[in-house]
């Protein structure tokens, strides 16, 4: 049973993180947005459900203090509103950073994703009235109460995100989106809005990374600011690459390799030398298959494949 | 005839190059119209200028009476004027197919609400694009690389693709940048007699950029002849061909 539940466990963090894999094909495969500030993003979302799925932190300080019961909470909403809010919240960040980032050429764009990110950390970590600062927020509800059943919701709203952007691959609206990619110039001569094709994407990627945020926070059911820092970002690019870049099947296959077997599957192994040498070999293994596959193989495990026409109509 | 499109002594300056020195054209509804000129005369940039990629010095630019030198290039399209590139800007890594089917205007599916929910109304908008879109490529002679990545393509036959990508936006006034540079004998007589034939046909009015002077001489008319930015002549190819400034100009004597 234990390793059971163990599998379970690495199947739901696989599970989130490919919706956030997903929505970077979105941004990066799709349109060429290289978004950097994943982990803002994921915060956003976190921060958002849990806040109001929690109890007010008052009353979370007193449960630990063993008189429970004493202040009424202050939202204690039900799990579907942290989620569509984390969404809605994530979305409207989005927009917001938008406006003045999607001007920006993609080199830029990059560097400033990331301090954005960054700068969301910081509002996580500063604004104690919201977050509670680096304290973090516990006691967040996980639905009904079961691990088993909670990741069936994961894998429900894993297949949602999913089938949605492969739809947008098939329609105009992600030929827009790669005809932004492949030339803008081009693509703005043929009448399309080249700024508005770039934030609906944006907007729609960084609201799937909101929901991953939010799934995260009911599994865990406690977050705090140290969990939301580039580190996720680079694993999510790693994985994508390796996986395959503007292919969905690949970047699922890439979550299931790197954040499935060498993050998480190798985390329970035995230590074996010095207690600190299995983390060490666990981020070098990731390193290398990075080099290797941006050397040998820089489309990716699964490459984007050309649709024919005839399949399409 | 009625004047589709008019610019008005157009200025660009590019730092302390006058790439437009004071340039203006007129288009009569349904002629094809050419710019001739020595390399570095300035047709590319009026070009880029007329597209909305750089907004002029001074001057100003009519189309159907309303003013476009303040517009995006992707609003210029939406009016009715699209334009090509001299070097075949091709979606690379895109089939032939989804270059073409990128062009019309006003898709549903561009909207996110229509890609998710509509699925029925786009799904029959897909398909009535691509039944217009299945002959352009049969008379282009692209129908058998539908499915074949566009930078996979020989040049005449980019040069093809981004021709066929123009139409599909259904523009009533069609500027092409060397329509025709890069294509074989075969492929320019191809590409003549496309540009010949939707004139007639669907009434497009065009302003070709060209090079080869079998091209001009036998399709356009009137001609407009620049150098350094500014008009040196213009008339039909009769005129032209007998003009001494004109040849001075192309034989540098």
């Amino acid at each position: 049973m234990e390793i059971f539940s163990w599998i379970l466990t690495i199947a739901t963090i696989v599970a989130i993180y490919s919706i956030m894999g997903l929505a970077l094909n979105i941004h990066f495969g799709y349109t060429n947005l290289p978004n950097f500030g994943i982990a803002g993003f994921f915060a956003v979302g976190a921060y958002a459900s849990a806040i109001l799925t929690a109890p007010h932190r008052f009353r979370q300080m007193e449960i630990f203090a063993g008189f429970a019961g004493g202040m009424p909470g202050r939202f204690e909403y039900p799990f579907i509103i942290g989620l569509i809010a984390a969404i809605v919240f994530a979305a409207i960040v989005a927009f917001l950073i938008g406006v003045p980032l999607l001007r920006l050429r993609e080199d830029y764009l990059a560097v400033a994703s990331i301090g954005v990110a960054e700068a969301i950390h910081y509002v996580a970590l500063n604004e104690l009235w919201l977050t509670t600062g680096s304290a973090g927020i516990r006691l967040i509800p996980m639905p009904t109460g079961n691990r088993y059943l909670y990741f069936l919701i994961v894998l429900f709203v894993l297949a949602v995100v999913f089938w949605i952007t492969q739809r947008f691959y098939r329609t105009p609206v992600g030929r827009v989106w790669r005809g932004v990619r492949e030339d803008e110039v081009i693509t703005a001569s043929l009448g399309k809005s080249i700024f508005s094709a770039r934030m609906w994407a944006w907007v729609v990627g960084c609201a799937m990374m909101g929901a991953a945020g939010s799934l995260w926070a009911h599994y865990a059911m406690a977050i705090q600011p140290g969990e939301f820092v580039p580190t996720t970002t680079f694993l999510v690019w790693i994985f994508v690459i390796v996986g395959g870049l503007r292919n969905n099947w690949g970047i699922l296959l890439g979550a299931v390799l790197i954040i499935g077997f060498f993050e998480q599957g190798t985390r329970f192994l035995p230590a074996f030398g010095a207690p600190y040498i299995m983390p060490a070999i666990r981020h070098i293994t990731v390193g290398l298959l990075l080099i290797l596959i941006i050397r040998f193989r820089p489309e990716g495990a699964i490459p984007e494949r050309a649709a024919r026409i005839e399949a399409h109509i | 005839m009625a004047t589709i499109f008019n610019a008005n002594d157009i200025y660009l300056h590019f730092g302390g190059v006058k790439a437009l020195d004071g340039f203006s054209i007129e288009l009569e509804e349904k002629t094809i119209t050419a710019i001739i000129g020595p390399n570095g005369a300035g047709k590319t940039t009026f070009f880029n200028v007329a597209g909305g990629i750089y907004p002029p010095d001074k001057g100003e630019i009519y189309f159907k009476g309303e003013r476009i030198d303040c517009l995006r290039p992707d609003q210029i399209c939406l009016k009715g004027l699209t334009r090509t590139f001299q070097i075949a800007r091709e979606l690379g890594e895109m089939t032939v197919w989804e270059n073409i089917m990128l062009a019309p205007k006003k898709q549903l599916g561009e909207r996110i609400s229509g890609s998710l929910f509509k699925w029925g109304a786009v799904k029959n908008q897909e398909k009535t694009n691509w039944q217009k879109i299945e002959s352009l490529l049969n008379d282009m002679g692209l129908y058998d690389e539908r499915n074949e990545l566009a930078k996979n393509l020989s040049a005449g036959k980019r040069k093809m693709l981004e021709i066929s990508r123009a139409i599909m936006t259904e523009p009533e006034l069609l500027m092409l940048d060397e329509p025709t540079a890069g294509a074989t004998m075969n492929e320019t007589k191809a590409i003549m007699e496309a540009i010949e034939r939707l004139r007639e046909e669907k009434g497009i009015t065009f302003l070709v950029v060209e090079h080869k002077m079998e091209v001009i001489m036998n399709l356009c008319n009137p001609i407009y002849v620049m150098y350094y930015g500014r008009n040196l002549a213009n008339g039909d190819p009769e005129t032209i061909q007998n003009d001494q400034r004109v040849l001075e100009v192309y034989l540098g004597g």
